[in-house]
């Protein structure tokens, strides 16, 4: 039998080593795992404005940051849809804030080509995350991309794929006297011959509330941005700064 | 395999069939469902816990003289957690895609009763090879029911194997359709179930 | 019936011990008992009745369950005509509906019989007709357009891991049927998904079920919901006869009482389980309804004789809850059993987002449990016999 002074001693001895160890291998790699949750993040910007991988291709983070940087700014929106110089994103929470929300512009050649916002809500089993772009008119869907959720693969986990993103190209959020109407996920396939279809979708068979959650989301997360989309189509916006 | 003794083999290569970790003693169930949804990510678990497994008996081993009885455990599971975190480190910086898909389950490799138990029964009592032996002959029989189990959940349930297409597109087009039942818990429930009715057939373990 | 019994006699020797075909004997015996009635008597399996083996309880749920078959073929017909816009006769409604499930009903039977036979031939034991029903039961809760290789998977499935991995008929956990239509369910959900289930007409025409509107909407009364549904009559008394669409044997709640009028009077289905589970139904249903003011679902609405008559949950009730291995075996265990039933049907409908049918769900759950029920039952019953006599 060991004495206590023993014991204590030698549990505390390799808790000490153990915790410098990992302390050390934390700090080696923290910027490394940092850029890699921003990597991600941009990424799927990148994806809703349609700049995406060819078959087959696969980005490093060098190439990520490269497009990142060449081709998207940065825009920080409040509720009224003016430009807040003073805020910077790494102080919005997309999800959970109400008065500050993040825009991204993509700019080519100083040419606008879209708007991207963050879309956040619940699903059937989860909330689901993504970016919803907009053509620089402020009305046409450019593209939409969701990278997290967890509903039931092959039913509602069908938001992901290209099948039913690829249908919300091209379609309106606003009628024709200009108030939001946003994207309505259907039940079942769309009638090209409805006065609605400009802003329908097909559904998803077999999940319904996810559909339907989709459909709310999106309406909700528009509505934020409505203010700075109605300067767009008025042509009235002011100048807005962009941030690298 | 003629460089090892015959206990040294055998510290190796039982694991992988006649005591099996999860088809033998079903230890380890809850990552076997969670992570084998497709192959690249058995295999990555798989690496994962051979690397804990294998280092962890021989840490353990190195210093078993000096570890105290009666903080053996709380010895062993400090070790255990940080090499899973160093592993988990790892994956976040270098496999930043894998680790947003494994992190909860690589974590959870602490609690798996299979890394805990070959530290206090084997590695406790046993030299450092041999206990690196053990160590790796449970991980890899670990890994392999979770490779197994992957590869046909994989193909059954998203027609794909390791991210490539397998079922070609016209079988699609004449009405197959994937086995959704496959992607969800209880289809790793019923792969597994059916690996351990037939590796008792085969292996006929003596408790049987 | 001579001529057979002479053929059988004839090649009997060649499977009996020692003959050429002796490993096929189950498929010999299974043959024989099916025209002709054994001297020998019930050694294995459920003990129902001492003259009435098995083979022939099997028969009697067959026999009530053709009602349900023949207005199940009659209904695919009807709301074929309807979808197309036509009018049809019954005799021709019953055609279509019959050209519509008899490939149905062989695919089930052959793979069904497939196994059957395979295991008792490795097992070496008698091949039990318990698979007569079980596969007579298949295609009445499956979607009549199911494509039929998923029909041959999950009839497998079900015989399979539902019954045979656990030994076969009598000591199986679940139901084989539903076991079945779970495994299609979860497998293939977008060919069996709840909203648009039954596709009985043209590209494109399918129709909510009744269950599915409630469960869609938010703030609303479930009866306004259904009257104002105008592509099928979601009325009570429509309802209870069954011309809705629906899987082929839940529709008509009139042939499923005549079914089960004649599993009660034969003794068969356990009147207990049967009239547990409506109570249980209607009780959780009337609960709901008092609850219904506090919350925005509108599943909560619907008042309790709806419920009744809506989705598959009589026909689960009747042919299977009532199923003699998989439910509680006591009496007083069958009434828990049944009540439990009817109230996980409603708990599941209503609270559960994701499964406006709950029926199928609760019978399976409830297997899994019946074995506690009884244990506990006994056990209960022998301590007051204890606390009886101790005096």
């Amino acid at each position: 039998m060991r004495s206590n002074t023993y014991v204590l001693l030698f549990t505390a001895l390799v808790t000490v080593i153990l915790g410098f160890l990992l302390s050390v291998t934390y700090s080696q790699l923290k910027e490394l795992q940092e850029e890699n949750v921003a990597v991600d993040m941009r990424k799927n910007i990148l994806r809703s404005l349609d700049i995406r991988e060819e078959e087959g291709e696969i980005w490093t983070n060098e190439t990520v940051q490269y497009l990142y940087e060449t081709f998207i700014r940065t825009t920080i929106l409040d509720s009224d849809g003016r430009d807040v110089s003073d805020v910077t994103i790494e102080m919005v929470d997309a999800e959970v804030d109400t008065t500050y929300f993040p825009l991204f512009t993509k700019v080519v050649n100083g040419d606008i080509e879209g708007y991207a916002i963050p879309v956040i809500g619940r699903g059937l089993w989860s909330t689901l995350y993504g970016y919803l772009a907009l053509e620089p008119d402020g009305i046409t869907v450019k593209g939409i991309q969701f990278y997290k959720h967890k509903e039931t693969p092959g039913l509602g986990g069908e938001v992901e794929k290209d099948w039913f993103t690829g249908n919300f190209i091209g379609k309106r959020v606003t009628d024709e006297e200009g108030q939001l109407v946003s994207i309505q996920v259907l039940r079942g396939k769309v009638d090209p011959g409805s006065s609605e279809a400009y802003h329908q979708v097909d559904g998803i068979s077999g999940a319904t509330v996810t559909s339907k959650g989709v459909t709310n989301f999106l309406m909700d997360d528009l509505k934020k941005y409505e203010p700075f989309f109605q300067k767009i189509r008025k042509d009235t916006a002011e100048e807005i700064v962009w941030r690298y | 395999m003629a460089l090892l003794s015959k206990a040294s083999r055998s510290a190796v290569a039982d694991p992988l069939l006649k005591n099996n970790p999860i088809g033998v003693q079903v230890l380890g169930i809850c990552s076997a469902l969670a992570v084998t949804i497709r192959v690249d990510q058995a295999v990555i678990m798989t690496a994962a816990v051979v690397f804990v497994l294998s280092m962890s008996n021989s840490i353990i081993s190195l210093i078993r003289s000096f570890i105290p009885n009666r903080t053996r455990i709380i010895i062993q599971l400090s070790i255990i957690a940080g090499l899973v975190t160093f592993i988990d480190e790892i994956l976040q910086a270098y496999m930043y895609d894998m680790s947003k898909q494994l992190t909860v389950f690589v974590g959870l490799i602490i609690t798996n009763c299979i890394v805990m138990g070959r530290a206090d029964a084997f590695a406790m009592q046993n030299s450092l090879g041999k206990s690196f032996l053990d160590g790796m002959g449970n991980g890899l029989g670990y890994g392999g029911i979770l490779i197994v189990v992957s590869f046909f959940r994989e193909l059954l349930g998203s027609g794909t194997l390791y991210g490539y297409q397998v079922v070609p597109q016209w079988a699609y087009e004449n009405g197959y359709e994937n086995l959704g039942l496959m992607v969800l818990s209880p289809g790793a429930f019923i792969v597994l179930g059916l690996i351990v009715w037939l590796q008792l057939q085969v292996a006929k373990p003596e408790d049987h | 019936m001579k001529f057979l019994s002479k053929i059988l006699k004839s090649v009997k020797p060649k499977f009996d011990e020692g003959g050429r075909l002796e490993r096929l004997y189950p498929v010999f015996e299974a043959t024989e008992t099916i025209f002709f009635s054994t001297d020998e008597q019930t050694s294995k399996g459920p003990h129902i009745r001492d003259s009435v083996d098995i083979k022939r309880v099997m028969i009697l749920v067959v026999i009530a369950l053709i009602p349900c078959y023949l207005f199940g073929a009659i209904n695919i017909g009807y709301l074929n005509a309807q979808a197309l816009g036509i009018s049809r006769g019954w005799v021709e409604n019953f055609l279509f509906g019959m050209k519509q499930i008899s490939p149905l009903i062989i695919v089930t039977f052959a793979s069904g019989a497939f196994w059957e036979l395979l295991f008792p031939v490795i097992r070496k034991h008698e091949v039990t007709e318990s698979f007569l029903v079980t596969c007579a039961l298949i295609p009445l809760v499956m979607p009549p357009e199911l494509p039929l290789w998923m029909v041959a998977v999950g009839t497998s499935f079900g015989v399979v891991l539902g019954k045979e991995v656990f030994g076969g008929t009598g000591m199986n956990i679940f139901n084989p049927a539903l076991t079945a239509r779970a495994f299609v369910y979860f497998a293939y959900p977008v060919a069996m998904s709840g909203d648009k289930v039954w596709a009985i007409g043209p590209d494109g025409y399918s129709g909510a079920t009744a269950l599915s509107i409630p469960a869609a909407a938010t703030n609303a009364d479930s009866v306004a919901l259904l009257s104002a549904f105008t592509q099928f009559d979601y009325s009570w008394w429509n309802m209870f006869v069954g011309f809705i669409p629906g899987s082929v044997g839940e529709t008509s709640k009139i042939m499923i009482l005549l079914g089960a009028g004649l599993l009660l009077i034969t003794k068969i289905a356990s009147w207990r389980t049967m009239v547990g589970a409506v109570l249980g139904l209607l009780g959780t249903a009337a609960l709901f309804n008092l609850l219904s003011p506090y919350s925005s679902n509108s599943m909560l609405t619907i008042p309790p004789h709806y419920h009744l008559v809506m989705g598959g949950f009589l026909f689960g009730t009747v042919f299977m809850a009532t199923e003699p291995v998989t439910g509680a075996h006591t009496d007083r265990g069958r009434w828990i059993y049944g009540i439990m039933i009817g109230f996980l049907t409603v708990v599941i409908r209503s609270i559960n987002p994701a499964y406006p049918e709950g029926v199928m769900l609760a019978i399976l759950l409830m297997n899994a449990f019946a074995p506690v029920i009884d244990y506990f039952v006994v056990k209960g019953n022998i301590k007051r016999r204890k606390a009886r006599y101790a005096q």
